[in-house]
């Protein structure tokens, strides 16, 4: 309940009634109208968006389709109708960044819906530098725009070319790769394959939720950038989310057969500590080395690690651990590792290369080669703030604990939160519950029933500065 | 105050004094001040002349294939001023049924046109822009610019003063330099602007979900905050006591004979869904309000919180016009709808 009171404006701002702004979802009753679905175009100057509006324009699709343009551009459209406005942000006065919205999209938006013909189809091509925040909040934060129309979609253009530039240099430019639903990966012909494929890689680790498409002159389908559903619940993570290998805590696995305890010699390296993990695995082939590295993976962000000096034991399948590797210069330092199952197959995990610190595994003082080996890119050989962080658990959460921490998680960190969706299986609940957010603003409903799918629970933020470990902690803590 | 009023008859009344259907979707409503001629434009760029006793269309200008975005007539000149979204103010003659193009905006568009009270001077909000424009040709200040967008803009009563709403709160221009002279600021952005017929107050919709009021006097500023949704219309009363507020489905009224500061306003529950239009009778405390279902109810506010009279029209109100019907002796209410029908219900 509301209560209205009229005061002076001075020192008015701690009575605004407000809090993480869980945004309920307006259910349409059945006469009401569709919601005209609305797709934003960023991307940096010159990464093709105006060429992709064109495409999208002159296709055939029998819609009717209004453009709103912050950067002008030239368009040849004979039907549809562009209109040219300034971006407009409007800050509210508690300073709040989830209340940031853009005025020139209400004003121009409302005035779309006084038309006896209405459209079908809104398109927003924004300028380069626009942050995709106030666009997408509007869709939420402004009571009339949320009646009548649907965020279908955020499309990012990135010219291949001037990525890494862009990158490097401008936070819009990670931010619009961080909010989107599609990325569209321009202007191929101009860089290699390889080039193309580090590119590729860079964008997803920055955003595990977009789904990416490679184009030259802008031709991707217009089915794929038109009706994407990126904030529809009822279709939140349809798209699976694509995490990469670099996101993995270690550089290096390898799967050994063992024959009794084993000896890790190891040199100086670049680092005074190293963190490894032992795990039995049940073959010696590419499917169990992934499986195994998906359970160090949550073990290596556990905190319940111990730090051995040279000399002392370690034990397969009990976590990881640091080896502090201090000591006299040039000197070799050794760690025992015990393995109890006499014959087993054991995976290493190793949070650095071994041959930085030319680590030897020995047994019998035997140098024991791995069967199966495999390298795992850096992830943090680059510095991107942005990233996706994915927690995934086939247990059931528990809503007494799992609502307040996620609500806790975007009340104090939502600012750094670009977007973030999921589908979670709660206890005692035969329905799936979904929810997607935008920084602060959260919209959750129970959905379709599990039925005969395996219960599991999975979300997926896209943010700066992502604290993984911490997240993972929380996420571990809500668990049944 | 005890009341002698009859209850409200629940049904909606059908009877109006006269249904116009147009071919367009109303945009604006305007009355001339001898509640003679009534103007509806439309958005397929047409200008409905309507006699406001019998609502007979007496004539349509057609004056451009975008849609119409804001009409207003002169107080005493026989002037209607109309823009469009193509950027172009018309000013049609009453007396010479001439249209002439006073202005073209160069593709923004003029979202508010208003006539001095006096003199045949005419401000247009285009953008972030006010101008003026003169029918006697004489030159005028270069445009004003302001912080965004102008989404409200009103002369004083007297006509001493431009007001214009924007982000940051409201600004006054001078008419003769077109400098701002006076701003009266609030970190936010303001959604519209009345100024009371006493001159004494500017009031602004927030999008912020706020009012808030400047008094002349002091400059100071005072906030109404609590609104669940923008106060998306405000209206004052012709006696400037009641400053009518909504947006949401219930109607917020403030006292300013009384406060408002300290009071609680009153509140005017009738509505189902959101309020889209608000308007004051000219001469008696006669409330007329509209929303997004088609709904019109009258209300007494110094006399009841309930309404007295309930309308339906098939669609959303887009806007309210009180006029008096001379040779009749009473007020007519006209409501324009979403869908094109324009209806005059009786006031007596």
């Amino acid at each position: 309940m509301h209560s209205r009171f009229c005061r002076n404006a001075i020192a008015s701002t701690n009575d605004i009634q407000y809090d993480s702004a869980t945004v309920e979802q307006t259910k349409q009753d059945a006469a009401a109208p569709k919601k005209i679905p609305v797709t934003v175009l960023t991307g940096f100057l010159g990464s093709g968006k105006t060429t992709l509006l064109n495409r999208i324009l002159t296709e055939n699709h029998g819609q009717r389709i209004a453009v709103i343009e912050n950067e002008f551009g030239e368009i040849g459209v004979d039907q549809d109708l562009v209109i040219n406005a300034d971006e407009e942000i409007f800050e509210m006065n508690n300073g709040c960044i989830c209340c940031t919205v853009r005025g020139d999209l209400i004003r121009v938006l409302g005035n779309l819906m006084k038309r006896r013909d209405k459209f079908d189809r809104i398109l927003v091509e924004t300028t380069g530098l626009a942050d995709p925040g106030p666009v997408a909040q509007t869709f939420f934060m402004d009571e009339d725009i949320q009646r009548d129309f649907a965020l279908d979609g955020i499309v990012t253009l990135v010219d291949a070319k001037h990525l890494l530039l862009h990158l490097d240099e401008a936070n819009e430019a990670r931010e619009q790769i961080a909010f989107a639903d599609v990325i569209v990966l321009n202007k191929l012909d101009l860089v290699t394959d390889e080039e193309a494929n580090a590119i590729e890689i860079r964008v997803r680790s920055m955003n595990a939720l977009a789904r990416v498409h490679r184009a030259r002159m802008a031709e991707v389908p217009v089915a794929a950038v038109l009706d994407v559903g990126g904030f529809d619940l009822d279709r939140a993570l349809d798209h699976k989310p694509t995490f990469l290998e670099p996101e993995y805590p270690f550089e290096w696995a390898g799967i050994f057969q063992t024959n009794g305890d084993l000896e890790l010699e190891m040199d100086d390296g670049p680092d005074p500590t190293m963190t490894i993990l032992a795990a039995p695995v049940a073959s010696a082939d590419a499917p169990s080395l992934a499986k195994a590295a998906e359970q160090a993976f949550k073990l290596f962000s556990r905190n319940n690690e111990r730090t051995l000096n040279p000399g002392e034991t370690m034990v397969v399948g009990e976590g990881q651990y640091i080896l502090s590797l201090q000591g006299p210069a040039n000197s070799k330092k050794v760690f025992k590792l015990s393995c109890p199952v006499k014959g087993a197959l054991v995976a290493v995990f190793t949070q650095h290369l071994p041959i930085e610190f030319s680590m030897r595994v020995m047994q019998n003082a035997q140098a024991l080669a791995p069967i199966i080996e495999k390298e795992y890119a850096a992830g943090h050989s680059h510095d991107d703030t942005v990233t996706s962080v994915g927690l995934s658990s086939e247990r059931d959460l528990v809503p007494e604990r799992f609502q307040p921490w996620l609500s806790g998680i975007l009340r104090t960190q939502g600012k750094d939160i670009f977007r973030m969706k999921g589908i979670v299986a709660m206890a005692g609940d035969d329905r799936r519950y979904v929810f997607q957010a935008v920084h602060m603003l959260m919209d959750g409903q129970p959905d379709r029933l599990w039925g005969k799918t395996i219960r599991s629970s999975q979300i997926v933020f896209i943010g700066r500065n992502l604290d993984r470990e911490q997240l993972t902690k929380g996420f571990n803590s809500c668990l049944a | 105050m005890p009341s002698l009023t009859k209850a409200p008859d629940d049904s909606p009344n059908t009877s109006s004094v006269w249904n116009v259907q147009l071919s367009g979707y109303p945009r604006a409503l305007g009355c001339t001040e001898d509640g003679r001629t009534m103007a509806v434009g439309t958005d397929d760029g047409r200008v409905a002349l309507i006699s406001a006793p019998t609502g007979e269309v007496v004539r349509t200008l057609k004056l451009s294939s975008a849609p119409i975005l804001a009409l207003a007539f002169h107080k005493c000149l026989n002037l209607l001023a109309v823009s469009g979204e193509e950027g172009i103010v018309w000013v049609h003659d009453l007396a010479t049924e001439q249209t002439t193009v006073a202005f073209e905006t160069n593709d923004v568009w003029p979202q508010i046109v208003q006539w001095h009270p006096k003199h045949s001077k005419l401000a247009i909000a285009a953008g972030r822009g006010v101008r003026l424009w003169s029918t006697d040709g004489r030159s005028q200040p270069p445009e004003t610019e302001v912080e965004s967008t102008i989404a409200g803009l009103s002369w004083s009563p007297k006509g001493d003063a431009l007001a214009v709403a924007c982000y940051g709160g409201v600004r006054l221009v001078d008419q003769k330099s077109g400098r701002v002279t006076r701003r009266f600021q609030w970190k936010g952005s303001m959604i519209n602007l009345e100024w009371s017929p006493d001159g004494k107050v500017i009031a602004c919709g927030c999008q912020d979900s706020s009012v808030h009021f400047w008094r002349l006097a002091t400059g100071r500023d005072s906030q109404m905050s609590g609104y669940p949704q923008k106060p998306a219309v405000i209206a004052w009363s012709h006696d400037s006591r009641w400053l009518a507020t909504g947006g949401a489905s219930e109607i917020t009224t403030w006292n300013f004979k009384k406060g408002p500061e300290g009071t609680a306003p009153l509140q005017l529950r009738a509505h189902d869904l959101p309020i889209t239009a608000l308007q004051f009778a000219p001469a008696v405390n006669a409330l007329a309000s509209g929303s997004r279902d088609g709904e019109v109810f009258m209300w007494l506010p110094d006399e009841m919180d309930r309404p007295i009279r309930r309308f339906r029209l098939g669609a959303r109100i887009e806007a309210l016009q009180w006029t008096l019907d001379l040779a009749n002796k009473r007020m007519l209410l006209v409501a324009a709808a979403a869908g094109g029908q324009v209806a005059a219900w009786p006031f007596s």
